[in-house]
């Protein structure tokens, strides 16, 4: 299995670091922000596998991180988890509507989050 | 010359003339014999004929014109003051003292009647006036706020907490419009709505509903109730109001809730993983894994509270949501007239059956308006289908329409995060959450998509069974009742008696050895059922019920546990009677049942009972017909709930006040005459009537 790039774009440390454990102890390479403006400067580089991203940044929120993820044609096609503490049926839908692959409410079960992302990245896109 | 004098001269003139005539005539053949005697005889004939015309010019003044002064002054009396005074006495017309006097006596009886008219007129105004200030009394006194308005809006009443209430704006007068104060669209709808149910028989008085102030700021929890004219028209209606607090605290309450939430699940979040981290990397460590798979077990269960603490949170905002029973064709009816209005050209087709549900039924036609207008905006003339499906936790609807799912997703997530109303400003998505509703968007099963969310279920049992039965004008109150409740006695006429109208569920049919299991009884004052005045309590018999009762009557063994035994319902319902006469139909068995429990209850029913059944049988000795369902049915009376004790006590009341007028028509008009025509038909129907005859159900419609 070559090793897939995975991006964590959290502004809770305490969260990025078990991700980041579990997603490296899972093999892949792992490399995380923790506000909006430094993951809006990470847009110019080279794209991940996936992106792990939170709804509520500071600075910018992840919605609108993803529009801007999405118009960017090599960043198109990276695969998207939404992660939030909003739990309104409406906001799943607004963000499925944007582009991202999988809304998951915080909080959540690790394992459970590393099949779907062992699934994103292996499979095609399930949504 | 006047008719009357013109007949006294000819008469005068006819009498006069044949004496002097004759008179002359002899003195002309005497005038050469004897021209003595002739000038003698002349001058007597002219002497008789001034003498005659001197009589009749007596009889002119004397009856002629004064028969004519009286005319004049009959003429003058209708709208005299003082009639007597100018009535002369009867010896100042001597020729017509007898036609004089009669006419004192008329205008004697003129004046009596006179008097006695403005009596009453001055008794009425007087009742009328204490009536209306008794009634200010209890408006002014009443803690909501209260408006008579006409059907227009205009204020023809308020009371002091309405002015309170709404802040004492200069809005506020009579004659001025309801809608400078309250928003006038969730009122109209409202007017409209009960309108609906009064055509389906269902009452002119509506359920809570929201309503906001002109500045939007504030809201207020309001009723309306129609006023109806006897003949059936709508004069106006009443609207009661409270604070329902401010609309924004109302909002900010569900934002902290919101916040709250959103709040603890990030740290929850971090928790679970870093502990689910450590319980995995543990593993192998016998001393602390345990250790570790705890602090995950705990994560999980604070979960599950703060789930269950928000969830109650948002209940108890949503309580604070007046939503009232309606059904959904109603809701349906008003949305596709609003959209009519707004020349919306989708057409909205009803695919639901006939279902009541719990909803804000000016807000939820509002939503179903203001979607159907974004639909039409981007599907211009599409149709429109919704789908209802009842379950126990609520109405499940889906609003279904022909576009692509993604094309809808992105506009109607817009909408839901929009406003419907500039003032207040509310979230269509806070709309929606106030019904406890969560819309989502679905591909359809046909295509298409539908917005699917489920409604709470109605409330009243009466709007799932699809019917209510209300009276047509309750009679609440009485003012003038105080003088009426005088002890009856037997020459009280029965259109005056206040008397309770009762019945009893039992176990079984047998009073000497069977118990109460319910007594339901109405007030009724003169030819009026006092709906608002109802008796009704369960009673605990002591045994089990036969299932073949429960089947009657369909009270069971737990619906009475922990009521009142016989002797305690017995004791409240004697204090409800009073000293009112007691009616029920077939009395003799209901009275067998309370007669046995007098001693233990401590009380006595000593008070006149009259038996409807025995009252009908007055009417019509032949009748074979006495049992309730075909008496009720003979004099037009719809039984609502037959076989429940408030159903059959309500019956038996109307067909009281339907046998008064048919008992006045046989000259049974007292309490005492009614008593012995009831004893006189117990005494026939004793020799005559077999106990099987009667209602076959129960057999409890046969005679005594």
């Amino acid at each position: 299995m070559t090793a897939r790039r995975i991006l964590i774009v959290d502004d809770e440390p305490n969260i990025v670091l078990s991700l980041e454990f579990l997603m490296k102890k899972a093999g892949h390479v792992v490399e995380s922000v923790t506000d909006g403006a430094a993951a809006l400067d990470r847009l110019g580089g080279p794209p991940p596998d996936l992106v792990i991203l939170d709804v509520m940044l500071p600075g910018i929120d992840g919605f609108e991180l993803l529009r801007r993820m999405r118009a960017r044609p090599e960043w198109r096609d990276v695969r998207v988890i939404l992660l939030t503490a909003r739990g309104r049926a409406s906001e799943r839908e607004h963000g499925l509507a944007l582009g991202a692959d999988l809304y998951v409410t915080k909080p959540f079960s690790t394992r459970e989050l590393i099949r779907r992302v062992n699934a994103l990245l292996d499979g095609e896109r399930t949504r | 010359m006047s008719g009357p004098r013109r007949r006294l001269w000819a008469i005068v003139v006819a009498a006069a003339l044949p004496l002097p005539l004759a008179l002359w005539v002899l003195a002309h053949r005497r005038l050469a014999a004897d021209p003595d005697l002739a000038r003698l005889l002349a001058w007597a004939g002219f002497l008789g004929l001034l003498w005659t015309l001197a009589v009749g010019a007596r009889l002119d003044r004397e009856l002629v014109g004064r028969a004519r002064r009286l005319a004049e002054i009959l003429a003058t009396l209708p709208a005299a003051r003082r009639r007597r005074d100018r009535v002369p006495a009867p010896a100042a017309f001597p020729l017509l003292s007898d036609l004089v006097a009669a006419v004192h006596r008329l205008v004697d009886h003129l004046d009596e009647v006179e008097r006695r008219a403005a009596a009453a007129r001055e008794e009425a105004t007087r009742g009328l006036a204490r009536e209306r200030s008794r009634l200010a009394a209890v408006i002014r006194d009443l803690a909501d706020g209260l408006f008579g308005c006409t059907l227009d809006g205009r204020i023809v009443l308020y009371n002091e907490a309405a002015v309170r209430l709404l802040g004492a704006p200069p809005e506020l007068g009579l004659g001025h419009s309801l809608y400078a104060l309250l928003m006038r669209r969730p009122i109209l709808h409202q007017l409209r709505e009960i309108e609906r149910r009064r055509a389906r028989g269902e009452g002119t008085v509506g359920e809570d509903f929201l309503c906001a102030g002109r500045d939007g700021e504030r809201l207020f929890r309001c009723r309306l109730a129609l006023v109806v004219e006897e003949d059936g028209t709508t004069q106006g209606f009443v609207l009661l109001l409270r604070e329902a607090g401010a609309a924004l605290a109302e909002g900010s309450t569900r934002d902290f809730l919101d916040r709250l939430e959103t709040a603890w699940r990030g740290p929850l979040a971090s928790l679970r993983a870093a502990a689910e981290v450590l319980e995995g990397e543990l593993a192998d460590h016998p001393g602390l894994h345990g250790f570790a798979r705890g602090i995950v077990g705990d994560a999980e269960a604070l979960e599950a509270i703060l789930h269950r603490l928000a969830d109650t949170g948002r209940t108890y905002v949503l309580a604070r949501w007046p939503l009232q029973d309606v059904r959904l064709a109603d809701v349906l009816e008003a949305v596709r007239d609003r959209l009519a209005e707004r020349g919306v050209g989708v057409s909205l087709r009803d695919r639901a059956p006939d279902v009541w549900l719990a909803a804000d039924s000016f807000v939820l036609t509002e939503l179903l308006v203001s979607l159907c207008t974004e639909i039409d905006r981007r599907r211009p003339g599409a149709a429109v289908e919704v789908f209802a499906r009842a379950g126990e936790e609520g109405v499940a609807l889906e609003i279904g329409w022909d576009e692509a799912e993604g094309q809808a997703a992105a506009w109607v997530r817009a909408w839901l995060e929009g406003s419907l109303f500039a003032r207040p400003r509310v979230e269509v998505d806070e709309l929606f959450a106030r019904h406890g509703a969560r819309p989502v968007l679905m591909p359809g099963t046909t295509g298409g998509v539908v917005l699917a969310f489920t409604l709470p279920p109605p409330r009243a049992l009466h709007a799932r069974r699809g019917r209510t039965a209300l009276p047509p004008r309750p009679e609440f109150y009485d003012f003038d009742i105080a003088p009426r409740t005088r002890p009856p006695t037997a020459d009280r006429p029965l259109g005056e008696l206040a008397c309770v109208v009762f019945d009893l569920e039992t176990t079984g049919l047998d009073p000497e050895r069977d118990e109460i299991v319910q007594i339901a009884a109405v007030r009724v004052l003169g030819r009026r059922v006092l709906r608002g005045e109802l008796f009704d309590t369960l009673v605990d018999p002591g045994r089990p019920i036969p299932p073949a009762s429960t089947r009657f009557h369909g009270i069971t063994d737990e619906m009475v546990r922990g009521k009142p035994p016989p002797a305690v319902a017995l004791q409240r319902f004697h204090a409800f009677c009073g000293d009112r006469v007691l009616v029920a139909h077939n009395a003799a068995f209901d009275m067998a049942f309370l007669r046995r429990h007098e001693a233990e209850a401590g009380v006595r029913f000593d008070q006149p009972v009259l038996d409807t059944l025995l009252l009908a049988a007055a009417l019509d000795e032949r009748a074979e017909d006495l049992a309730l369902d075909g008496l009720a049915a003979r004099l037009g009376i719809d039984i609502q709930g037959r076989h429940t004790a408030p159903g059959d006590a309500l019956a038996t009341a109307e067909i009281l006040v339907a046998l008064l007028d048919l008992l006045a028509a046989r000259g049974i008009r007292t309490l005492g005459e009614a008593l012995e025509a009831c004893r006189r038909m117990a005494r026939i129907r004793r020799r005559t009537v077999t106990p099987a005859a009667g209602d076959a159900g129960d057999g409890r419609e046969t005679a005594p």
